[in-house]
């Protein structure tokens, strides 16, 4: 129905498979990432669209959405689809004209949120990708912004994590963060040593999972940790913040979406064509074969630096560049073919 | 002219460079700063060899941390992958509580 309202009237729809049947955390989960999705700078105007007797209430979401305007639409109350979907253009499109007239202000990059992730990893990821993304963020970092990384490629490396903690306090939230994956993963019958390295990565040259983790840990610079994040929780504060994420890509990169991330850089090896609503994502590969084989999906090449013709440093130069021109509105080429994923991950049982 | 041989050291503190070249085969030598490395099995690109002596139950580093231990006897110039290097993240673990000072079953979360 979102989808319906949101074409018609060229507006963003956030559709996701929960919101009921849901207790607990996964409950508060599930709240928790559509009032970010809709909180998100990137985000005007909301309408949110419910069926108006699930357990997350459209309004409980709709009220903690601050500073822009938001509207409920309930189907039961609405009197059926054709009617919510009609009511719902008629909401959109009077948001949308007034959003129109909105006029651009210049503002430091000190208010940017940046989502930084990794994604069909390889070789070229902890050579290149990762850490010339990580030169882009030490410098947004040092102009007083936000940089957001999520916790799924750094399992081995909680140590390290621990000690770039600015607080005894965070560095326990860190560790028992990585403890409680670990539990997770034993109560399922798994070791989630067995799944990482992954085949492939182990074919591309990683060995042990500590040394994956380090090589996408380089995407977060050098910048010490201010504080761990909830998934889907929005930073207080600037500086480098990590975020628990788990499963797969795309519920990862919803998760720095709904935390408030304006734009999202996503290094690839092997190449991986997600995007998000609301939320540019940037691809950057350091995989020369991959950016001739698939250029319409990846914006910025390092492949360079692999090669012997860029320095690292260079390549950060390039990719602070592009962050700073899609925050001033250019598209990234995942935005413009128009793939928008986003998966609300579940951490419980469905009732 | 010789073609120029490439590798990567992320760290002065690394023991493993990184091969940037395409299919570098058992035999050659490769320049790795002021050492002159012969390849003691072929190694592909993206791969790791060892660029010191890594004995048997030592670490091997790259990025300047430990990323695993030698399962046997580790030459310059070999190879380091899955068949002569183990994972240990359990001790990195270990390693992570140690290191920040607490104790995960203290009930105050406060190093003592």
């Amino acid at each position: 129905m979102a989808q319906r309202i949101a074409d018609t009237v060229g507006a963003t729809a956030v559709v996701h498979q929960n919101g009921c049947g849901q207790v607990g955390a996964d409950l508060e989960q599930t709240k928790r990432m559509l009032i970010g999705m809709g909180n998100n700078p990137n985000a005007g105007a909301a309408i949110i669209v419910g069926l108006g007797c699930e357990a997350v209430f459209p309004e409980a979401v709709a009220h903690k959405i601050k500073g822009k305007p938001v509207e409920v639409l309930k189907i039961q109350a609405a009197g059926g689809t054709t009617r919510t979907i009609q009511k719902g253009i008629n909401l959109a499109q009077k948001m949308l004209m007034a959003l129109s007239q909105e006029k651009r202000k210049e503002v430091d990059m000190a208010n940017l949120v940046l989502g930084v992730k990794c994604g069909a990893s390889g070789p070229s990821s902890g050579i290149a990708a990762n850490p010339a993304l990580g030169m882009a963020s030490d410098r947004l970092i040092h102009m007083k912004g936000t940089v957001i990384i999520g916790t799924e490629s750094l399992y081995g490396c909680e140590h390290i994590l621990a000690r770039k903690a600015v607080s005894k306090g965070i560095a326990l939230d860190i560790i028992r963060c990585f403890k409680r994956i670990d539990e997770d993963a034993r109560r399922l019958g798994h070791s989630f040593k067995e799944a990482n390295p992954t085949p492939g990565n182990k074919r591309a040259g990683i060995t042990t999972m500590a040394e994956k983790a380090m090589g996408a840990l380089t995407k977060a610079g050098k910048a010490p940790i201010v504080g761990f994040l909830k998934p889907g929780e929005p930073p207080q504060g600037n500086g480098l913040w990590l975020m628990e994420t788990r499963g797969a890509d795309v519920g990862q990169i919803s998760k720095q979406a709904a935390g408030g991330c304006q734009i999202v850089a996503f290094t690839t090896d092997l190449g991986n064509p997600i995007g998000l609503p609301l939320v540019p994502v940037i691809k950057i590969t350091g995989n020369a074969k991959t950016y001739i084989k698939n250029p319409e999906d990846i914006d910025i090449d390092t492949s360079p630096v692999i090669l012997g013709h860029m320095k690292i440093s260079e390549a950060g130069e390039m990719i602070f560049s592009k962050l700073r021109d899609v925050a001033n509105g250019a598209l990234t080429k995942t935005e413009v073919l128009g793939f928008r994923e986003f998966a609300i991950p579940r951490i419980g049982s469905s009732l | 002219m010789g073609k120029k041989r490439r590798v990567l050291i992320h760290d002065p503190k690394d023991n493993v460079a990184v091969i940037l070249e395409e299919s570098l085969k058992k035999g050659e030598e490769i320049t790795v700063g002021s050492q002159k490395i012969k390849l003691r099995s072929n190694i592909p690109f993206g791969h790791k060899m060892a660029i010191r002596e890594i004995p048997r139950g030592r670490m091997a580093i790259k990025y300047g941390e430990k990323i695993g231990r030698a399962k046997k006897d580790i030459h310059v110039g070999d190879r380091v992958h899955v068949q002569n290097l183990e994972d240990i993240v359990d001790e990195l673990r270990a390693m992570a509580l140690e290191e920040a000072g607490i104790s995960l079953d203290s009930t105050r979360g406060e190093s003592s």
